[in-house]
């Protein structure tokens, strides 16, 4: 299982944590794995995930780690693409901003499907919920990613000063 | 024009780490780093596992669980690693530890059912099963009662032996009882020149000391899990072993993954074409204190009207552990 699902577990992490943290949210995964070894089903991953995200948040609810631990992921590099590189690093910046906005819960289902890859249903394993409950979770997660990625690319209304510059230069 | 992707595409394109899952030569060496700090802590014996109220304490809980975390990870890391690997050497050590500790608490005494039956393609080899039951103590005293197996119960007693069992597989101070005869005969167990050699679970002897010197030897290692009885297991293989004269003998040994007591071994001998073994499978096994009630089942049963053969009241209470029934009038 550690084989299996090491490098799993911890790019989850890197994901969502400063790599300083990683390596601590990945060995108390797999502690929690051996203390609960009955529990873990034969499809580990998304189980593995699911403990993940819970040593992931009792971390950031460690006093004075949380400002720093989301102000890190915010500003994780941006991944460089083919094609159009300006436009990509401005698309995924604009895409974690996004995110950024939206509640654990909606940023997890999202993540879970587009960063790890997940189907719904093993998704819905690893955020601890019904595939029912997952597939609206999920549906209102694009919903509300969407309008906040709306909400940042609507071109922003120009000051008022420059209205009157051009209404001078009319 | 972005607006027509979809969504989870264009998430999955702001990946902060894209290719995380594939690790690096350095990244494998963390892994293994973990892997190993993880292990390098040493096993522990089964704690009560009772939620402690106080954070510290869970905290200090949390790392105890640490040390069987680590024992797990080895094991589960056995599959797919490398078996000459140091972590997978380091984990047989760790699994090994945890078994031998699990079978040689002080101040206990050991409850084991098991059926027992004998394979082979010898004369004589395919015998039983029989059910033993037996209760042994940290300090050498041993009950063992054989019955016939009928149908996963006990049938009719076969044998009987307490008394002061042999730490180094010799006769050791103990009285048997043969009850289709009725009669209590002194000695009831003795060994082959090389028993001593004989990587088994007695649960009548001493069931650690085989495991130490496999362990010491390097021939106890983790072979991967198992399922008995619905419960989560480890199988451990001795590798094949050199006997005296021409034999190979090979042995496993499956524990409980959460308690790391016995629950089944086979042993088996090769000499050219023969084969000759057996298959224990431990129904109970099972750690009680050591106190009057515990100690009072490793007392020869009463027996009464039984016979006593030749020299059966020759062994002192101190040395069986119990009153001598053949030393006085008779054993009524």
């Amino acid at each position: 299982m550690f084989r299996d699902h090491y490098a799993a577990v911890r790019a989850y992490a890197l994901r969502r944590a400063p790599r300083d943290v990683v390596q601590d949210v990945v060995a108390d995964t797999f502690l929690v794995a051996w203390r609960r070894f009955d529990d873990v089903p034969g499809d580990a991953l998304p189980w593995l995930y699911g403990v993940a995200r819970r040593v992931l948040a009792n971390e950031r609810r460690s006093a004075g780690r949380r400002a720093a631990l989301e102000q890190r992921v915010a500003t994780a590099a941006a991944p460089v693409q083919p094609g159009d590189p300006g436009e990509s690093v401005g698309d995924a910046e604009l895409l974690r901003t996004a995110l950024a906005r939206l509640s654990d819960r909606h940023r997890e289902a999202l993540t879970l499907v587009a960063w790890q890859g997940l189907s719904r249903s093993r998704a819905a394993r690893a955020a601890g919920c019904s595939q029912a409950n997952f597939a609206v979770r999920l549906r209102r997660a694009r919903a509300r990613l969407a309008a906040e990625l709306g909400a940042l690319e609507r071109p922003a209304v120009a000051p008022k000063r420059d209205r009157w510059r051009q209404a001078d230069a009319s | 024009m972005r607006h027509d992707r979809d969504i989870i595409e264009r998430l999955a394109a702001a990946d902060p780490v894209p290719g995380a899952e594939r690790l690096t030569p350095e990244e494998e060496h963390d892994a293994d780093a973990l892997l190993a700090r993880l292990l390098a802590q040493p096993a522990e014996p089964d704690a009560p596992r009772r939620r402690p109220r106080h954070p510290r304490l869970r905290r200090l809980t949390l790392a105890v669980g640490g040390a069987a975390g680590a024992v797990a990870v080895a094991i589960t890391a056995i599959n797919l690693g490398d078996s000459d690997s140091p972590e997978t050497r380091v984990a047989d050590q760790a699994v090994a530890a945890r078994t031998i500790a699990a079978v040689t608490q002080e101040n206990s005494v050991y409850h084991v059912l098991q059926r027992k039956r004998g394979f082979g393609n010898v004369e004589g080899a395919n015998i039983g099963p029989f059910l033993i039951e037996t209760w042994h103590a940290s300090d050498g005293r041993m009950h063992e009662k054989v019955f016939r197996d009928r149908g996963g119960r006990r049938g009719r007693l076969l044998e009987e032996t307490a008394g002061r069992g042999p730490s180094g597989r010799r006769v050791g101070d103990l009285l048997r009882y043969d009850p289709r005869q009725n009669t209590l005969y002194p000695s009831g167990i003795a060994w082959g020149e090389d028993a001593d050699e004989l990587p088994v679970i007695d649960p009548a002897g001493n069931p650690g000391a085989n495991l130490r010197e496999l362990e010491a030897r390097g021939l106890l290692h983790v072979a991967g899990p198992a399922e008995i009885r619905g419960r989560r297991a480890y199988r451990l293989e001795s590798g094949p072993i050199r006997r005296s004269g021409d034999g190979t003998a090979r042995f496993e040994y499956v524990v409980d993954s959460e308690t790391y007591l016995p629950m089944r071994q086979r042993y088996s001998l090769r000499r050219g074409s023969q084969i000759l073994g057996f298959v224990s499978e431990f129904l109970v096994y099972e750690r009680l204190p050591l106190d009057a009630r515990s100690r009072a089942r490793l007392d020869l049963d009463p027996h009464p009207g039984a016979t006593c053969a030749i020299g059966a009241g020759e062994a002192r209470k101190r040395e069986l552990g119990f009153a001598n029934p053949c030393s006085r009038q008779g054993p009524g």
